[in-house]
């Protein structure tokens, strides 16, 4: 239990009697923290333009969805300053452009074939995400065993017991690994949205044109036209192969021609903004309605009961069709492609089903004597229910966060796979689905069964993550939330 | 070290009435005080009248010891005069204050001025927060100085309460029962309160643990002039700390006085009966061991008249009855409380209706009950109580009477039968307060007026050696 008096600890942390503030240990023995400090800045520093450029684009939008007329040159000049920065896993540094001009590769990275160029990438992107991630679990293992006044804390044992529990592992490695994707997205496509999808006749690429023995340049529209997976030996673009125009497409191509694997890198950024944004919106309406049930309960609780009652009777899927059509060409109704409208309906409607699994475990903890005794010292409901309430029912919190997120994902290729949802030409998962179905039982499966495979890991990996989660938080409730991974269709 | 610590509130007008309460004098005044649970249920009900008209004063630097039986409303009683559950009735008032009518300012004086230590530290201390953390939520609850001095109040207060300053970054699961308590402690001196309600403050602890906490309560108060109620139903616990005793039955108040004397001495048929539950005791009153009858009735509906009425060792008799054995008058009570049971019981919407209807309900059991009470030769339905001499011609009567509406399902006139037969004053009149001794005492009973014999006396006669 008492790792701060190990033997192997240096005096300079056995001599503090553990009543010094968080500052008072670092100074005491700042060697670890100073380490751990200098690699973080380190692996930061490789990705520091990336960040910048991201947070300049997020400004530029931000200044334009604003309903005025700011002039955001000041931004926009930012942000291409920021493009220029050099960072380590940009396409620009590891470029899979280049062709084969029958003796030698001319214009790829090191002389290297496209498709290992790409795969160095996309390694490199990967090996540097988990690297990260490892680095900050180091960051917690040394605040905890050096610099942590407590020796031991009740998130120790979540941690431990999570720590054993495979399955949510490998919840955790799935949902990371769709995590970095959706966030590296622009660098991890062999090409990308704007290129490929969005003005492809405004760019063009160079390939070797054989029977001319010379470099030819052809629009990127052009090139996809001949290069579209329909279904037959002809006209199909397999997954880990080159099209005639020396593109590499690691998922194949879409019946239009544009590249799969983009497009899915594009789509889970979506998925994922439209996902994490609905379920924190579900989460803050829930957990506070929850909070407020328990702690006043009655008249507030039942009005409560009414209204998630009412909402729930609202059918979701006509509510979502009328809203797009009604709000589409709005200013609202634009943001994101389409996203952010569906992330408030997904909200609006979602937060019920949320609030009555938040419900149960809360009025549970009301009836703690903790409470009772918050309470007869006078402390304010907001900080009982702040300190005292809502700790108990943050790992139900995670849990059904979790697991909606894996029905949010669905819900959202569902819908466009309808048509309806976010805007196209914007990528989107179910789309892809949609658009290769014609195709299943014929050589351009990879279409439909590609992405239809990554919806199917990506919400097992969110629904074991929340397993993961449960268990270790409350190691005796094996089923008591079970419930919830039912749930997810929405559409 | 009284009161509120004024200087500690910065800039606010303290109450004038502040620690003007001299040492002895009340400092809680609880005055005909009701909590009654209204029941939500579809059918209405009446409600549960968890405490029921108790008047009382707390004074300054003693300690109240409040003991009774698991669900006569001691911790009510304590809770709904801390204002943490609002009376229906009556007040309690406090340096002038009236505690329920507080808001604002005043409330948030009255919070810092009385505590509460609960029942089980295991329950009462959230763990995922740290020991620290707990200890100073009160003072932050209150903005009390700045951070830096709340940490070394902290840390004060734990070593007041016998704790470490380095348990300052524990968690509760890291500590034993008593050292929890002992948290718990910490956190209710944190405000320098003049008042703690401790609310049977150790009878989750192992009683090797007991004593020291026991001690730690009382040396406390020595340091810092504290005024306890102590909730108990460890009447040894109680006799060891309280300076004086009130003895609580069915959320009333049945004797009051100080402890020595209530313990040797006690007025009250109640308190008679469980001073001698404890084990060793009538050795040291040279009394037999009196034996309470039963549970005590459901606070949802209360005996009329007195409370203890049904399960009292000096209950008073009707004259014409005086001629029955103390066996058969132990048999009647005990068909009472069965039929007062039935009538009470919670019976679903089918009984009901059946009941309504005259439909007999269980009348089996009513046989059976019968049977075993009175030792009824089985001689068909309408066979009386069994002539083995238990019961007088009257009583028999009267007995048949009740056992013939009992049969019926009709409980309540059944039980009005009995009552009407075998009643006396005990079942319908409330006992005022008396005052006996010469030191204050209180005893509800109606014994203690001229009329009747006093209880003890009573007890002696019908339970004594003699009688044995």
């Amino acid at each position: 239990m008492s790792t701060i008096t190990d033997s192997e600890d240096p005096a300079a942390i056995a001599a503090l009697d553990g009543t010094e503030s968080f500052l008072e240990r670092v100074l005491a023995y700042p060697r670890p923290a100073a380490v751990w400090t200098v690699v973080a800045l380190a692996l930061f520093a490789l990705e520091a333009g990336a960040v910048a450029h991201f947070v300049a684009t997020l400004l530029v939008d931000l200044v334009r969805a604003l309903p005025g007329t700011y002039d955001p040159a000041a931004f926009s000049r930012l942000a291409s300053a920021t493009a220029q920065v050099p960072t380590l896993l940009s396409r620009e540094t590891i470029p899979n452009a280049g062709y084969w001009n029958g003796r030698s590769f001319v214009g790829t990275f090191l002389q290297l074939p496209p498709h290992l160029a790409w795969f160095l990438r996309v390694g490199l992107v990967y090996v540097y995400s988990f690297a990260f991630v490892a680095w900050i679990w180091v960051g917690f293992d040394r605040y905890r065993r050096y610099y942590r006044a407590a020796d031991w804390s009740p998130r120790d044992d979540v941690i431990d017991r999570f720590r054993n529990h495979y399955w949510g592992i490998f919840g955790l490695v799935v949902v990371f690994m769709f995590v970095v994707m959706a966030v590296f997205a622009p660098a991890l496509g062999p090409t990308t949205v704007e290129k490929n999808m969005q003005n492809p006749y405004g760019h063009t690429i160079t390939h070797w044109d054989a029977e001319q023995n010379e470099p030819t340049q052809v629009t990127v529209g052009q090139a996809n036209r001949a290069s579209q997976s329909r279904g037959t030996r002809t006209n199909n673009v397999a997954p880990l192969s080159y099209d005639q125009f020396g593109r590499y497409h690691p998922f194949g191509t879409l019946p239009t021609g544009r590249d799969l694997f983009t497009f899915i890198a594009a789509g889970a950024r979506i998925s994922l903004v439209i996902g994490l944004l609905s379920v924190s919106l579900s989460i803050a309406i829930a957990s506070t309605l929850a909070l407020l049930s328990a702690y006043y309960k009655g008249a507030v609780d039942l009005s409560f009961v009414l209204l998630s009652d009412a909402v729930m009777a609202l059918p979701q899927l006509l509510l979502l069709i009328m809203l797009t059509v009604v709000l589409s060409g709005t200013w609202i109704g634009n943001l994101y492609n389409g996203a952010f409208v569906l992330a408030l309906i997904f909200a609006g409607t979602g937060w019920p089903y949320m609030w009555r699994s938040f419900r149960g475990p809360a009025l549970q903890v009301a009836q703690r004597e903790w409470v009772d005794a918050a309470r007869s010292f006078g402390q304010r409901p907001t900080a009982i229910m702040r300190k005292h309430m809502l700790p108990y029912i943050t790992g139900y919190v995670l849990i059904y966060g979790s697991m909606t997120l894996g029905g949010a994902i669905i819900a959202i290729a569902g819908l466009s796979y309808l048509g309806l949802g976010v805007n196209p030409p914007t990528p989107e998962w179910g789309r892809a689905v949609n658009a290769g179905q014609p195709y299943v039982d014929t050589v351009s499966w990879h279409i439909s069964l590609i992405p239809g495979v990554l919806i199917t890991l990506v919400v097992t990996g969110f629904n074991a993550l929340g397993d993961g989660v449960r268990d270790a938080i409350d190691p005796e409730s094996d089923s008591a939330a079970g419930e919830a991974g039912g749930r997810g269709g929405g559409a | 070290m009284s009161g509120t610590g004024a200087g500690d509130d910065t800039g606010s007008v303290v109450s004038d009435a502040d620690a003007t309460v001299e040492v002895g004098e009340p400092l809680v005044k609880v005055r005909d005080l009701k909590k009654y649970y209204e029941d939500d249920g579809f059918l209405g009900g009446k409600p549960v009248k968890a405490v029921d008209g108790v008047s009382f004063d707390i004074r300054k630097g003693e300690t109240l010891g409040l003991v009774g039986e698991s669900g006569c409303g001691k911790t009510t009683l304590g809770r709904t005069i801390l204002g943490l559950e609002s009376a229906t009735g009556g007040d309690v008032t406090s340096n002038g204050r009236e505690v329920a009518s507080l808001s604002g300012r005043e409330l948030r004086e009255w919070q810092r001025d009385a505590q509460m230590v609960f029942q089980d530290p295991d329950a009462s201390l959230n763990d995922r927060m740290t020991v620290g953390e707990i200890v100073r939520e009160p003072l932050d609850a209150h903005d009390w100085k700045g951070r830096t001095e709340r940490k070394e109040r902290v840390f004060e207060l734990l070593d007041l309460v016998g704790l470490n300053e380095e348990h300052y970054y524990r968690y509760p699961h890291q500590f034993s029962g008593g050292q929890r308590q002992r948290v718990g402690i910490a956190r209710a001196l944190a405000l320098e309160p003049e008042f703690i309600v401790l609310d049977e403050p150790v009878s989750a602890l192992d009683v090797s643990v007991q004593a020291r906490v026991i001690n730690l309560l009382e040396d406390l108060q020595a340091e810092l002039g504290l005024t306890y109620l102590f909730i108990a139903h460890d009447l040894s616990v109680v006799r060891h700390i309280a300076d004086r005793v009130a003895v609580m039955y069915l959320g009333d108040i049945v004797e009051l006085g100080d402890t020595e004397a209530v313990y040797t001495d006690p007025a009250h048929p109640y308190t008679a009966s469980l001073l001698s539950a404890i084990p060793g005791s009538h050795t040291e009153t040279e009394r037999r061991r009196i034996t309470l009858r039963g549970t005590p009735p459901s606070p949802r509906d209360p005996p009329q008249g007195c409370r203890f009425a049904t399960r009292c060792p000096a209950k008073v008799r009707p004259a014409e009855f005086d001629d029955l054995s103390a066996t058969a008058w132990e048999r009647i009570d005990a068909l009472h409380t069965v039929l007062r049971e039935r009538q009470n019981a919670e019976s679903g919407l089918g009984e009901q209706l059946k009941r309504r209807l005259g439909l007999a309900a269980n009348a089996s059991d009513i046989e059976e009950v019968v049977d075993d009470l009175f030792e009824r030769d089985g001689g068909g339905a309408g066979g009386g109580p069994g002539d083995d001499g238990l019961l007088t011609d009257a009583a028999r009567t009267a007995v048949e009477d009740a056992v013939r509406f009992a049969r019926q399902g009709d409980d309540a006139e059944a039980t009005a039968v009995l009552r009407e037969a075998f009643g006396s004053v005990c079942n319908r009149e409330r006992p005022e307060d008396h005052v006996v001794g010469d030191d204050g005492r209180t005893s509800a009973c109606v014994r203690h007026t001229d009329e009747y014999d006093e209880p003890t006396v009573v007890i002696d006669r019908r339970y004594g050696r003699d009688d044995d």
